[in-house]
This record gives structure tokens, sequence and C-alpha cells, in this order.
């Protein structure tokens, strides 16, 4: 579509096309066997899902057998969480979260609450962090659980993880992070890094929609209770045919994320750096998140003095998303937002943008120029105490 | 400019080329302005009676909101004070398109016609 | 390239439901529930596959809820329901392992029992009726068609049965959508799974039809995905194959029943001329392209892999990962000795399948059963 501009990479990415050619491969007249199965065809879509499982294991430094094939990240994080409490047993048992997790971490705690669950909701800073002293501060002995998002979806602001692993290890309390938006922007070392359970999202990382992943330690082992039940698939932890197609998909994604990290990351920054130093020269425009903690691909700015959607409904060529893509559907005013302390207007007349492989700055430099000229028109239109 | 959003056609025309923005500053223009609570829109108007009419018009808020502010200053210029007395939430519903859930768009314009009337007969 | 006779486990993707699929696989599509243009057009796409879905097992499109396949359908009606409703839940003792380990998993907290079958595998309904007078009961599930022996069972009567007592019915078409007429609406059911792999379209995508009446707790929190019943980013591509597979499926029902249950016949006649064989759930209404059939004597497992040696694909129940080599549950609910369970073989077969094909199972089984030492399996 000529003249579209994508900047919305951080809701969803284009299939690379290694990634479509390996996934046809499977969609076709000979890779149609179920992995389960016990014959020639079923062995042949295994042996394919199990290359695919070591490429997502190496993505985040961790063992293949460790990785469990799940329907995204939404299902990741329901699986996560609600298998470790269920485990634990949800008599007196506490797990500790912050406010702006995404909707799926989110959602499941409420539910887990109206089940008999104590849960910590942790407020974020200014800049959108989420303090490792005020996680520990809010241990209790009978908390079984810390969830905490490695990069914040909308902010794009980088939790101190890697702080916060070893200390609550030390505890013994799991800990749960959701890398959808850290795999393959910041570098992420299983081996290294005591993490006990970990969920992926392929469509973010340019693969397709449908798979993610759940990363479950084996050692120390971090035990869940299934929360879908059968045929006993993923080592009884997810029951379910495996889609080879998908699973492939995310493999090769993930193999091209690892080889690609740093460079993306190195070139997203720059790509960022350019689009807010063009933006910011406005007046009246504000970064929301940590600048100092920013992971390369997401900027998320607040325009002051205008109203979102008419800012939004003015740059019919440019994909943005202001709220995460999930809740874009309720004009609700970002609650993650909200929570960083910008009031409902200028958390409404917000955006996020998120770069992408094929963006490039001459798409910068155009987005640039039609937000500048949006922004400009529609304050021209605003009476001055507005 | 492409509609992608799909608001209604006379609401859209009115919004991306907004026509008659800014304020009248003259000793004899009136002005006006209504807001939404929480002020999460604003109208403004202002008006010099004429004959003939000038009006202007400035907006915070949605498209709808600044479509309505347009269309109100067109009139005024077009058809002069007096279709002041015709105007009301209905008229406005109807002759923009404005879908239900926007309602309160139109509601504002009435409030700005009301206080246009006012300002204009203050006796009454 | 093997002889693929399983096709109960998963069937190859017909080549006009990937051809519509790809455009969303890597078009500008982007994200159903995003707002701009791309995303409407996504969002329609959507739609258009609920109505698909819908036409084909006669439902209506918003009683529709996507989920990522079968087994997360039939654990979304089970738990789904025990999660608002009190009561014990019954399933039929044939019931495929989503539905049994769904409700097992909740044998904990409340009562869950098992409805037996006859030796024919079909549902004993007056066991049922003095199960559901014992007390109250939250849901029963009965399949439509059994996986393993393609058992179809006549629900005629169970939905008034079910009701009468307060509680829902959900049936599993997992197996039997696309092969049979499966009519929601008709069956009086409250709940049913379906399962796009099982009709020619892409794994990794399935559906849970639920009357709007039936409250449940979604499986997956966060997101307003299907009306809050199902969070996550819908798989658009996965769901648009679904849909036409799903009407490619309600236009050739008949053709396909006919060309299956024709190889069916030409299966069965080949095996009754093998000594010893026994058809199970014989005398029965069955899935046209389903037969599950022992050689008494013989190492299943051991027939199982020289025929996949000789290039038939076939297997001995369900296709689950469990790597256990256990009698199948289905067969032991139906009286068969476990000996006999085991040696258990099931041809399922698809719109791909030739008569020269089925001539040729039957040729290589009776070389096989001549040639292979009788041992009789260890108990």
């Amino acid at each position: 579509m000529s003249g579209f501009i994508d900047l919305d990479h951080a809701a969803t990415t284009p299939l690379d096309p290694a990634v479509r050619a390996a996934m046809l491969e499977w969609l076709d007249d000979t890779g149609y066997g179920n992995p389960a199965s016990d014959h020639a065809l079923g062995r042949r879509a295994r042996a394919a899902v199990e290359a695919a499982r070591a490429e997502v294991a190496a993505l985040i430094g961790a063992s293949s057998e460790e990785i469990i094939w799940t329907s995204g990240a939404t299902e990741a994080n329901n699986l996560a969480i609600k298998g470790a409490l269920e485990f634990r047993g949800a008599e007196r048992a506490h797990l500790i979260t912050s406010r702006i997790e995404h909707k799926s971490v989110v959602d499941t705690c409420r539910y887990l609450e109206t089940r008999g669950v104590r849960v910590s909701w942790l407020d974020p800073d200014p800049g959108g962090r989420i303090d490792t002293a005020r996680v520990i501060a809010a241990l209790r002995p009978e908390t079984v659980l810390v969830s905490l998002m490695w990069v914040n979806n909308e902010t794009g602001t980088i939790n101190p993880v890697a702080e916060l692993a070893p200390l609550l290890r030390e505890r013994g309390v799991l800990l749960h992070v959701d890398a959808v938006q850290a795999a393959g922007k910041l570098a992420i070392d299983l081996a290294a890094l005591p993490i006990d359970l970990l969920s992926l999202s392929a469509h973010k990382f340019y693969g397709p929609k449908g798979i993610g992943a759940l990363f479950v330690r084996k050692r120390p082992r971090a035990r869940l209770a299934p929360q879908l039940h059968g045929g006993g698939h993923e080592q009884g932890m997810r029951s379910g045919t495996l889609a080879t197609h998908q699973i492939v998909g995310m493999g090769v994604a993930a193999r091209l994320a690892a080889a690609r990290r740093a460079g993306d990351a190195e070139r997203l920054a720059a790509l960022c750096a350019r689009l807010e130093r063009q933006l910011t020269s406005l007046p009246g425009v504000l970064r929301n998140g940590d600048a100092a903690h920013a992971a390369p691909h997401i900027l998320n700015l607040s325009f002051a003095g205008i109203d979102g959607e008419s800012l939004r409904a003015r740059l019919p060529m440019l994909a943005v998303s202001s709220g995460s893509a999930c809740s874009s559907a309720t004009r609700e005013p970002s609650y993650v937002l909200r929570a960083l302390g910008r009031d409902d207007r200028l958390a409404g007349a917000s955006l996020r943008f998120s770069p992408g492989r094929a963006t490039r700055e001459t798409d910068i430099d155009a987005a640039a120029q039609q937000v500048r000229a949006a922004v400009g028109l529609l304050r021209e239109l605003a009476p001055g105490d507005a | 400019m492409d509609n992608v959003f799909a608001y209604p056609d006379p609401v859209w025309r009115r919004f991306v080329a907004p026509a008659r923005s800014g304020r009248l500053n003259t000793a004899d223009a009136l002005c006006v302005q209504a807001r939404t609570p929480a002020a999460a829109a604003v109208l403004e108007l202002s008006l010099r009676a004429g004959p003939p009419a000038q009006a202007r018009f400035r907006a915070f808020g949605c498209p709808v909101t600044i479509a309505v502010g347009a269309w109100l200053a067109e009139v005024l210029e077009t058809e002069g004070v007096a279709a002041l007395q015709r105007i009301d939430a209905a008229h406005i519903l109807s002759t923009l398109e404005i879908p239900q859930d926007r309602a309160h768009c139109a509601l504002l314009g009435e409030d700005v016609v009301l206080a246009l009337r006012k300002a204009l007969n203050p006796a009454v | 390239m093997p002889t693929y006779l399983d096709h109960n486990a998963t069937t190859p993707l017909d080549a006009r439901v990937l051809e519509a699929m790809l455009p969303y696989l890597s078009g500008p599509y982007g994200n159903a529930s995003s707002l701009h243009r791309f995303g409407r057009a996504a969002r329609d796409a959507v739609e258009r596959a609920r109505e698909q879905v819908a036409a084909l097992v006669g439902c209506q499109p918003g009683e529709i809820v996507w989920t990522s396949g079968g087994t997360e359908a039939n654990n979304l009606a089970v738990k789904g329901v025990a999660a608002v409703r009190r009561g014990r839940l019954l399933y039929g003792a044939t019931e495929h392992p989503a539905v049994m380990e769904a409700a097992l998993a909740l044998a904990g907290e409340r009562d869950v029992a098992a409805v037996a079958v006859d030796a024919q595998g079909i549902v004993d309904w007056s066991a049922l009726a003095a199960q559901l007078a014992q007390g109250p009961v939250a849901l029963v599930a009965l399949m439509r068609a059994n996986n393993e022996t393609g058992v179809v069972q006549d629900l005629a009567r169970a939905a008034a049965l079910v009701h009468e007592a307060g509680a829902w019915l959900h049936v599993d078409a997992v197996q039997a959508a696309g092969r049979i007429a499966v009519d929601f609406r008709a069956l009086g059911a409250d709940l049913m799974s379906l399962s796009s792999h099982k009709l020619y379209g892409p794994k990794g995508i399935g559906a849970l039809v639920r009357r709007a009446e039936v409250d449940l707790v979604p499986l997956h929190h966060g997101g307003p995905q299907e009306k809050g019943l199902r969070g996550g980013t819908e798989n658009v591509a996965a769901i648009v194959g679904f849909g036409v597979a799903a009407e490619l499926a309600r236009q050739e029902l008949e053709r396909r029943t006919r060309h299956t249950l024709a190889l069916r016949e030409r299966l069965e006649a080949g095996l009754a001329t093998l000594p010893g064989v026994r058809v199970f759930a014989a005398g029965v209404e069955r899935l046209p392209n389903t037969v599950q059939f022992a050689l008494p004597g013989f190492d299943g497992e051991a027939l199982l892999m020289q025929l996949d040696r000789k290039g038939f694909a076939v297997s001995s129940g369900s296709a689950c990962a469990s790597g256990k080599h256990e009698p199948s549950h289905v067969l032991l609910a139906m009286g068969v000795e476990p000996e006999i369970a085991r040696g258990a073989i099931r041809v399922s077969l698809g719109v791909d399948n030739t008569a020269e094909q089925i001539d040729a199972f039957v040729e290589t089984l009776r070389a096989l059963h001549a040639s292979l030492s009788r041992t009789v399996v260890p108990v």
C-alpha cells in the first residue's frame, strides 16, 4: 500500500519471507501429519516441531525441554500464573504484579482474586518502572509468584528484571516474566538469569499469529497445574494437537530474531530517537516512559491541547496505536498511562510509535511531518483555554 | 485524506478542511463557549450579527465536535442569525448524520446555540 | 508417499483453503482488533468465517467462540460451565481425553462420573437417566461421533433428558462435523466443540459453539476478543481457513460421505476375508470413514510399525502424546478385553483415498497376518 507507514510493530509484525516460506512447506501435501501420530508423516512433523523448539530455546538461553507451546502469549500468561497458583493451592496464597501489566496478566490476576488469591498491585514510578525495592517490600510469607513484564508494551519502559530475579530466587518466590516485547529486542539469557516462567509471542517478532511459548524452568523445577487437559501433550502441561506450520514459523522467526537482535536494536533505537527529536521540538509534547530504561522499538508521546481521536483521524496513512492494541476497541484512556500520572485527556491524546525491520528514515520523517501537521492544525483549531 | 474511521460524510468533509476557524476579536463580536463535563469537548463560537453575519468557531474534541463547530459557523454566515431559532440538537444530529453514540456532540452544539441566543437577546 | 489412512488424527489442508488463507498470512491485514482500515478488513474476514462455520453446524454466527482447537473448546466447555454452576459433571465413557481429562481435573472439587456405554459403544440411556436422577448435574458431555470407533451417538433423546434434569448438554462434534450432518439447534445442545484440522482446514484453530444463555468462565483471560470469552489476538489466517474449510465441507458433505463410505465398505469386505478379524461396533451407525478393528492375538504396536514400514499411515486409537501403550479407554468401556484392545488398529479414510489404496492395504494386512509371529501380548 503505497504511502502507508507502519509504525505499529509492537502491535503485530508482518511475517518474515523466510518464515512464510518455511510455513508453506508444512501447509502442503506432505507436511500435514499430526506430530503426535506414530507413523512416518507424524514423525516428520514431530521432528520439525522439535527443531523449532530448539530454536525458540536458543533465543532465550533455555533448553528445549523447557519450552511449552501455547496458542499465544495470552495463553502463556494465563498458564504461568494460574498454573503456578493452582499447583500450589489458592489457600492463603499471595501474588504480586503491577498495575501496568498487559491485560492478559491483569485480568488473570483479577480472576484469581475472585477465587481467593490475594494480589498486590504495584504502582509504577513516574517513568513507568516497577521498583525492585517495592517488589521486595511487598513480599509476604505466602507469596507464591511475582509476575512482571520485561518491557511494557505501551511505554517501552524496561523493568529491572535482571536485578529482581536473583533476589526472588533467594527468597524462594517464583518469577514470571512477560517477555513479549523484550524478545528479539533485548538480550535474554535464562541460563544466566534465574527467571522461572517466561512468555513469548511469535507475531511480535515476525512470526505467525496463533502461536506462542511458555518457558518453564527445569532446574529448579517450576511446577504448574495444566490448564488445558487432554492427550497429555507438552509433558502433560498443555494438551492439544500441535500446529506444525505455526510452530515451524515461530522457530524460524526466533532464529532470525536471535541473529538480528543486536543490529535491529541499534537501528530501531536510532529511528525512535530520530522520531522523538522531530516531534518533541513541538511544544507540549511529553514522553511517556523512562528514557533511560527504554526498549529500542517503542516511543510513546502525549500531545497536550488536542483530542486524541481527532489526531488519529488526521493520520490515515500512519499505523500507530493509542493504548494497547487489545483494548483499542473501547475508547477508554490507557490504564497504563493513567498509572503514570497522565490525566484522561493526555492519556487519550497519546500515540505509541513502534518502527520495525522495514522502517526507513524516510518513513520516520514522513510520519513526523504528518503528525506535526495534524497537531499544528488541531491546536490552531482549539480555543486557547480548552 | 482518507476517512479510515468511517465518519459520516457531512462530518468528515468539515473535519478534513475546517472552514471559518478562528475567533472574531472586534468589540461588536459576541463570543460564547460550551463544554461537556470534564471538558472532554469544548466548542466556541464568535459572531458578528451584521447583517451580513460573520461567524468563526474553535473546537477541542473529536472530529464530530469539530464538524459541529464548523457547521454552526457555516450556517450562521449563509443564513444569518435567524437560523439560530430553528437549530436544536435533533436538527444537528440529522443534518450531520451523527450516530447515536455521539449524540453528546450535537447537544454541545445546541448548548452553543442557546448561549448565542441568550447573548443576542439578553432580556429574553 | 505413504498411503494416508489416519484422517481422524488430522487431514491434509485443502488447496482451496490454503489459497484463501495466503492473503491473510502475510498481507497488510494486521491485527483484527486494531481500528484502522486493515484491522477492519481482517475483522470482516473473521465475521465471514463465523458465518461459514455457523452454516455448517446449524447455529448462529454469534454463538461461535474461536479457540485454538478442539482440545481448548472441550476444556472451555467443561471447565467454563463448572466454574459457574454447581452440580455433578457427567461424561460419556468413550469421550475424547480432552473432555474426560478436563472433567477429571475437577474431580477434587466436585463429583465427576462416567456414563456407561454398551458393547457397541452406544450410551446407556437408562443408566444416564438414573445418574441424572441422583442429584443436581451441571453438565453432561456426550460426543456426536467417536474418534476411535466412529460410533455415531443418536443424541435425539439426550437434550430432553439432560435439560429435564436442569443440566447443560455439551456435544463434542470434532469428528462428526464435515463427515455427517451436524445441527446444533436440532440436537438441542447448549455447547458444541469443533476442530478445523479434522475437515481439511488448518491446525491451530477450532470453535466452541455456545448458546447465549450459557454462562462460562473463560480459560484465557485478558483482551475483549470473542465477547470477553477468549482473550488473545485473533489468528486471522487460520480463522479464514477454518471458514472456507467449513463451507467446502457443507457443500461437499454428500459427495465426501458417499466416497468414504464406499471405501469403508470395501475395506470391511476385505477385512472380513482375514481370519479372526473383529470390527468394533460393527452393528451400529458409524462415521462413514472410520473402521476400528483388531486381529486378536497380534501385537498391535508391531502391526502398526509393520504397516508404517509398508507405507500405510494408520493408528491404534487417538493420536495423543502420552506415548503409553495402554489399551484404549474407549474399547475398554465397550467391554473389549484388554489384550484385544491393545491390538486395535484404526483406519480413518478421507477424500483423497482410492479403492486401489484400500485393496493394497487389505493385501498388506493379509501378508502380515500370515507372516507375523502370533505372539500373545503380555498382560
